[in-house]
């Protein structure tokens, strides 16, 4: 059977994802898939999405993958775990082919936001549709990092990227982030859940519980990136928290029984909808990242930090409400 | 230093990377190095978990960092 | 050799049976003209229960080639079919798919590409994909359909060759077309594939079959940079080269079984001819009509059928057609802005060092499902012959069929 999870059962569980990979010093991606794998029952397969954590890890002849791993496009990662896992359910059922053997198989599938939000949103769409049975992992820098920070769907509104570049006229990306996880859940597959690298203990349950559903699951990781949301390596996990306590990215979980999403707030956000004097202002958030930089600087844009917090506390107030509180 | 790179014949099949992660060394990236303080160390194990390199282990039971990555 | 039944079956059906008859682990695939009979003919063999195959019915055609590629990578057989704007918008996956080495099979049910849209034959579609690293077998027939849709299996997974294969079909002229279609039983076909082998690497985790193994992890599908790159291109170069060898290997075998052997080229009537023509696919059967009545008024005609173009036969197409004094070149595809269409530059690429060769001109006709019948090959014959008697091709290039 698999390990419980707890730190001191993870703690001992040895990497999947091995040291001496190239991602930057204080990049959140390892962290996470590092968490992700730990969290894994036994068997599994990986995919993952072009992108840093597919680059960076996997540069020849060097792999620190220590598990099965297949890299084959930018915008397929879910088409692909479709693909590994029709393979795996077909030789189940032939009782045939090397697959045939394994009973539980987590399949599971990393993309950035560029390769969930935008590109591979379709082939998402159409995996969840039909029902696969795998992992699909996203890690939101909120930005195209390994093309050099350029805007996506996932991206903020008035981050500075290199392609919404905060101008004398325009304040950074003029879009709002898109509402994935919604989109995700209207879906209606069995689970969804946000994380954060911060909260180390609470991703890998997660992950667990995505592993243990039937069908497919759908993790989104709050990814802090310091070279593209501008803030120093050492600062990431800090990051990654104030994004949960000023309620800009809470952590929920959202499972479809029998047709319905049930949302559950998870314990660092529930601490917070039921004591709200501790939900920091967005603001703290967004001093602390470069990319933010304009709202402050030469002078205070009280006007944008204002909207943010607008929007911050408007789909908060929504989330909770979904969580019934 | 340079290492002569095999020919395509020697090569593995379908360009399967041949060598683990873990003989590149990444350490001498680091600008700062990571120092414990073992009797403040609560051992609560989260500088494992949040380490991006996993290079910290704590098999004798606290933390210790591989510092060649 | 197994006794067969004889069926009635369009060139898409015959695909969809002789894959049905190969029990693939997965077929993913999305409907396209003209296309779309394969997967509905084997949506119902997966309703009847008549197939252990996993059918993933995807949303568009680059997520069926990567839904093929992960299942091919976790070691399963796969197989797809699609056709014209299909193929394009798998593009980017065709080449990854014969890169990462995965011997998936694909039916393209030949279609000419938009705009402005059109659904009927040409081959602009497989032409384009010539340089993606795919085995591809041009079928005159649905016999031929059947058949390649068997062998390719065995093509594509040989351990020398480990290649993506590509068994391209006329659409409508075949892929709507009833015509006999000798099969074999599903116990013949199903000892002829046998079961996909793997090869072995060495993996940085050791040794591995290549495969996606729990047990014996890889890494597929890595960043290659200039330092690697070149090299792996190199082991795709010598898996067409010994292509080459194994595929008229592989059809030795099925003529044992079947009765049937294709080999790479089809020469008709090629001992004395004077004037050939060579080409792909249907049209191939008109043009041994018109050589028939060409040879009963006594010209010297002849003509090729060039079963696989990828792997490019070069030696044999050189020893056939050394003595030939014209050789026209039906491409169903143009390279606009190129010298001529792709057939006829490979083809004059192939005779340039030759010391004997024949004068070569190109005929690009067909294009958009344009109907090509005798008389107008029998015109082509005719341009070939004009070039005999003046001793060279004034005019190289010829659309044949178009209006003026």
């Amino acid at each position: 059977m698999s390990t419980a999870i707890t730190l001191k059962e993870m703690v001992k569980k040895p990497d999947l994802l091995a040291s001496g990979h190239r991602l930057c010093a204080g990049c959140a991606e390892p962290i996470i898939a590092r968490l992700v794998l730990k969290a894994s029952r036994g068997a599994i397969i990986a995919t993952t999405a072009t992108g840093c954590l597919e680059v960076a890890t996997t540069i020849f002849p060097y792999s620190a993958w220590r598990i099965p791993w297949i890299h084959t496009a930018f915008e397929n990662a879910a088409a692909t775990a479709s693909g590994i896992e029709a393979a795996w359910r077909a030789m189940r059922r032939k009782g045939r082919g090397p697959l045939a053997r394994y009973e539980t198989l987590d399949i599971v599938a990393f993309a950035g936001d560029g390769g969930t939000y935008d590109i591979g949103l379709q082939a998402l769409s159409g995996a969840l549709e039909r029902g696969h049975d795998f992992t699909y992992v996203l890690l939101d820098n909120e930005a195209y990092m390994n093309t050099g920070i350029q805007r996506s769907g996932g991206t903020p509104y008035c981050a500075w990227t290199t392609t919404s570049p905060a101008g004398t006229v325009i304040p950074g990306k003029r879009e709002w982030k898109k509402p994935i996880d919604e989109i995700v859940i209207a879906h209606e597959i069995p689970y969804t859940a946000t994380v954060s690298p911060a909260y180390p203990l609470d991703l890998m349950q997660k992950a667990r519980a995505a592993f243990e559903t039937e069908g497919p699951a759908f993790i989104h990781a709050i990814s802090p990136c310091c070279r593209g949301w501008r803030f120093p390596p050492n600062k990431t996990i800090e990051v990654a928290r104030l994004a949960v306590e000023t309620c800009f990215f809470p952590l929920y979980e959202c499972r479809v029984e029998d047709g319905r999403p049930i949302y559950k707030l998870s314990p660092p956000s529930l601490a917070i909808a039921k004591r709200p004097e501790r939900k920091k202002p967005v603001e703290d958030y967004l001093k602390i990242q470069g990319r933010f930089r304009h709202l402050f600087r030469p002078e205070r844009r009280g006007d944008l930090i204002e909207r943010i917090q607008r929007w911050v506390d408007r789909r908060w107030e929504m989330l909770l409400e979904k969580a019934g509180l | 230093m340079k290492e002569a790179k095999p020919g395509w014949r020697e090569l593995p099949f379908g360009a399967v990377p041949y060598k683990s992660s873990l003989e590149y060394h990444t350490g001498d990236w680091g600008v700062e190095r990571p120092e414990f303080d073992l009797e403040k160390c609560t051992r609560c194990t989260l500088c494992h978990f949040y380490c991006p390199e996993g290079a910290i282990g704590f098999e004798a039971g606290h933390p210790e960092v591989d510092l060649r990555y | 050799m197994s006794s067969q039944r004889l069926l009635g079956l369009n060139g898409d059906e015959a695909a969809a049976y002789a894959i049905k008859q190969v029990n693939p682990d997965v077929v993913a695939a999305y409907p396209i003209t003209p296309q779309t009979i394969i997967v509905e003919r084997f949506s119902e063999y997966v309703a009847d229960g008549l197939v252990d195959t996993e059918f993933v019915a995807v949303e568009s055609e680059h997520s069926a080639m990567s839904c093929c590629i992960g299942a091919a990578a976790a070691g399963a057989r796969a197989f797809t079919a699609t056709a014209a704007n299909g193929l394009a918008l798998m593009w980017e996956m065709l080449y990854i798919a014969a890169s990462l080495r995965l011997p998936i099979v694909m039916a393209v049910a030949n279609r000419a590409l938009s705009a402005p849209i059109n659904i009927h034959n040409d081959h602009s579609d497989s032409m384009g994909a010539r340089d993606s690293g795919w085995i591809q077998i041009y079928c005159e027939n649905s016999q031929e359909v059947y058949d390649a849709c068997i062998e390719a299996w065995r093509i594509g997974e040989h351990l020398d060759v480990q290649l993506p294969v590509m068994v391209c079909l006329d659409g409508f002229t075949l892929s709507h077309t009833m015509e006999n279609v000798l099969t074999l039983s599903d116990e013949a076909v199903r000892d002829f594939i046998g079961e996909r082998p793997y090869i072995k690497v060495q993996g940085h985790l050791g040794e591995a079959e290549f495969r996606l193994d729990p047990e014996k992890p890889l890494t597929m599908g890595p960043l290659d940079l200039y330092d690697f790159y070149f090299e792996h291109k190199m082991h795709q170069v010598e898996a067409m080269r010994r292509a080459l060898k194994a595929i008229p290997e592989i059809d030795e075998e099925y003529r044992e079984v079947s009765g049937r052997s294709y080999r790479l080229l089809h020469p008709y009537m090629m001992e004395d001819a004077e004037v050939a023509l060579i080409g792909l696919g249907s049209t191939m059967g008109t043009v041994r009509h018109v050589v028939d009545r060409l040879r009963k008024r006594g010209v010297k005609a002849g003509m090729v059928k060039m079963r696989v173009f990828r792997p490019f036969p070069t030696e044999e197409l050189q020893e056939l057609l050394k003595d030939v004094e014209v050789v026209g070149v039906l491409d169903k595809a143009m390279s606009f802005g190129a010298p001529g269409g792709p057939l006829y530059e490979e083809l004059r690429a192939v005779f340039y060092d030759a010391d004997e060769r024949p004068l070569i001109v190109d005929y690009v006709y067909g294009l958009g499902g344009r109907d090509t019948p005798p008389n107008l090959i029998e015109e082509a014959y005719e341009g070939l012959l004009e070039v005999k008697r003046r001793g060279e091709a004034v005019e190289k290039v010829r659309f044949l069929g178009v209006r003026w």
